[in-house]
């Protein structure tokens, strides 16, 4: 008796474990708390150490005394909760359970041979309109099979003067939902993986410095900002991207990144995030070409501050120039079109040019001033071993709905009298006027 | 030539065909066994839908670029979806409840789209250097493609809770069937979930590829889930006992709810927040 009673206890722990009705409790409560964290501030994930503690401070001020008993209760980081941890648990053991199952369905369904004749009593007597006939005359035995053909019906069996047919949809069908439900592995994997072992690092890259940025995570690994060199070897300003050079020990690589295009280097990627403030290099040479020094106030580059009026200055010893150089908004901005105004006081006078751009020369009987120029870059390098098994879950979760959903599992009898009588069983046919679309789809 | 110009007249003709198929799905509700209505209500969403089209197309010449690029354009689109679908994927059979829900939802889209949005603020722009390549312009149309079918099945739980206080009473809503309203939510979940699924995935690899995030728990983000999640939940319970009928309808009217939400306010809910982030839309 007592394994009896433990068969039965199992039976019905697996009938729960399985049952869309907990799958729907489960779904019911992650919506709860999803709703809650609209309402809620979450702290965002992607913050380092210093922006998450900005993040806190802000909160506090807006939130005040109730900040504390909020924070204890993980209202400001709802996914990190127990409770919904909890929950995540809960819908994978039940995800698992409803997959077990699948895989026993799909067995048979693959292994068994289909049913292909229904008992005679299941079968219902119709007209030729049932499978796209004309119902004004009658038609042969010969072009009731004809469309029965058409309509994906095949022979099956004849006894006692009756044709059999038999038409069924993709056999894959039921592949659908069990492709669904092993996305929510992947994606917990993914999870898994991203925690465990991704990390993010934002690196604030000034062309200015030599010397480059080393990465924690990836010791003997340095990022550098090479706009200036760009610039002058392309004799332009480069707008809308980072020209980069990565050191990793003795190995020096060049590359570029561009807003959605990202470097891939030291084993991670490398994204352009954002570029601000402006960093000019300038040269000046003589009629002949002969370089000519220049002597600049503050530093060995000219510096432009997108938070202050932008100026800075140079002198031109050998002209006797002091040179007052403000950069447009647009030049501010990083754009290739932006210019640069300067001012030339001499004691020969004064004089002025405001359309002189980056990576072009303001030349004339002195000889020829140019500029080279480019923009601090803010790069984040990013690794995540979770990425490959995210995209894989997200591709298998859409191929799973979409054939569950777009490709219903149809199967359907016919039945042909020797005196031309057609009978179908199982829903209508598709495509005729008494279809409303059967078919079980997925899940 | 400014944008109102040539897009006012547009819009308020489509506005009109879109407004006349909610009309002749009445029409087509209350006589069903003439095809004309019914043939007339599909036909004004197909036009109303290709109209909207083709005003998203018009400004995406006039900028060089995808017209992808405002909670604006995005609802038009949607709009487009809604309408285009019903006319292009329902059977004429659902065409009284079908055209009446669909050519109204469409029809109430657009002209929130426009109360919503200041003639100054409807001109096209060129999306940001974020926004920009093949990644976000695919997430979008495929996200707006999803929103038409689950706004279809959403309007059709709405349409089936309003059928229980229209049954049996005289001036109740005689054209919402309930066996029509089901085969609407249906079709509208079939093609709807897998294209908003395919959005969501897409969306993930522009994230992937611009900030190296292929996820994150923003406001939009978790707006987008909850939808999601709803109609996932739809579709677990469509055949649950003691899930069919009313309550099924419930579930499908609260993803409509989240997916509204998620389409137009987003930048409402992280303003509140003071999340310190803005959403285009």
């Amino acid at each position: 008796m007592s394994g009896r009673s433990c068969k039965t206890a199992l039976r019905r722990i697996w009938a729960f474990l399985c049952s869309r009705r907990v799958t729907a409790a489960l779904l019911l409560a992650t919506a709860a708390i999803l709703i809650v964290a609209l309402g809620v501030p979450q702290v965002p994930g992607e913050l380092d150490a210093a922006g998450r503690t900005q993040w806190w401070e802000a909160t506090r001020a807006r939130f005040g005394e109730s900040a504390g008993w909020m924070a204890r209760l993980g209202l400001f980081d709802l996914v990190n909760t127990p409770l919904f941890a909890a929950l995540l648990a809960a819908l994978l053991l039940n995800n698992l359970a409803c997959t077990v199952q699948r895989l026993g369905r799909l067995w048979r369904e693959f292994t068994q041979r289909p049913v292909v004749r229904l008992p005679d009593g299941a079968y219902r007597p119709v007209g030729p309109e049932a499978i796209g006939l004309s119902g004004e005359r009658v038609p042969s035995s010969e072009q009731i099979r004809r469309a029965l053909r058409r309509r994906g019906f095949h022979p099956v069996e004849e006894a006692e003067g009756r044709r059999y047919f038999y038409g069924e949809s993709l056999r894959l069908v039921p592949l659908g939902t069990l492709l669904t439900h092993v996305s929510l592995f992947l994606f917990v994997l993914a999870a898994l993986l991203h925690t465990q072992g991704s990390w993010r690092e934002y690196l604030i890259l000034d062309p200015a410095d030599g010397e480059g940025v080393a990465l924690v995570h990836r010791p003997g690994c340095r990022v550098r900002n090479d706009a200036l060199a760009a610039s002058r070897a392309q004799e332009a300003f480069l707008s809308d991207q980072v020209a980069l050079s990565i050191e990793e020990g003795s190995r020096t690589t060049a590359g570029r990144a561009w807003p959605g295009t990202p470097l891939a280097a030291c084993g991670a990627n490398l994204y352009y995030l954002d570029g601000h403030d402006l960093v000019l290099a300038v040269d000046a040479a003589s009629t002949d070409g002969s370089p000519v020094d220049v002597v600049l106030d503050n530093g060995p580059f000219l510096r432009f501050h997108g938070s202050e009026e932008p100026v800075d200055r140079f002198a031109v010893p050998d002209w006797g120039w002091h040179v007052t150089v403000s950069p447009s908004p647009q030049a501010m901005a990083g754009s290739p079109q932006g210019t640069l105004t300067l001012e030339a006081v001499s004691a020969a006078g004064q004089m002025r040019n405001e359309g002189v751009k980056v990576g072009e020369a303001w030349e004339g009987p002195w000889g020829r001033l140019t500029f080279w120029g480019g923009q601090i870059a803010e790069v984040a390098a990013v690794y995540d071993p979770g990425v490959g098994p995210f995209m894989a879950g997200g591709a298998t979760l859409l191929v799973g709905s979409a054939l569950g959903l777009l490709f219903p599992r149809r199967r359907r009898w016919a039945r042909l009298d020797a005196d031309g009588t057609l009978w179908l069983g199982g829903g209508p046919v598709e495509g005729t006027q008494n279809a409303r679309g059967g078919g079980r789809g997925a899940i | 030539m400014s944008t109102a110009v040539w897009e006012s007249p547009l819009l308020a003709a489509a506005i009109l065909l879109l407004g006349g198929c909610g009309g002749l799905g009445l029409a087509a509700g209350r006589s069903p066994r003439s095809p004309r209505p019914a043939k007339a209500a599909r036909w004004c969403a197909g036009s109303g839908g290709y109209l909207l089209l083709l005003v998203l197309v018009v400004r995406g010449l006039q900028v060089q670029d995808w017209p992808l690029a405002s909670t604006y354009e995005m609802v038009l689109l949607t709009a487009a979806a809604l309408a285009l679908g019903y006319a292009l994927g329902v059977p004429p059979g659902s065409a009284g409840s079908g055209g009446f829900l669909a050519g109204l939802g469409a029809a109430g889209l657009l002209i929130g789209a426009l109360l919503a949005t200041p003639i100054g603020a409807r001109t096209a722009q060129p999306a940001p250097t974020l926004l920009r390549g093949l990644w976000f312009p695919g997430h979008i149309i495929a996200t707006a493609l999803g929103y038409g079918g689950l706004l279809l099945a959403g309007l059709a739980g709405l349409g089936r809770l309003l059928a229980r206080f229209g049954a049996g009473k005289e001036r109740g809503m005689p054209i919402l069937r309930t066996d029509e309203l089901e085969s609407l939510a249906r079709r509208g979940l079939a093609w709807g979930y897998p294209w908003l699924t395919a959005g969501m995935l897409l969306g993930a690899v522009w994230g992937w590829q611009t900030w190296g995030l292929y996820w994150s728990w923003s406001v939009k983000a978790v707006l987008t889930l909850l939808t999601w999640g709803l109609f996932t939940l739809a579709l677990h319970v469509r055949r649950l006992e003691g899930w069919r009928g009313r309550p099924y309808a419930a579930v499908l009217l609260a993803g409509l709810v989240a997916l509204l939400w998620t389409l137009a306010g987003a930048d409402w809910i992280a303003r509140q927040m003071g999340t310190g982030i803005r959403y285009l839309f």
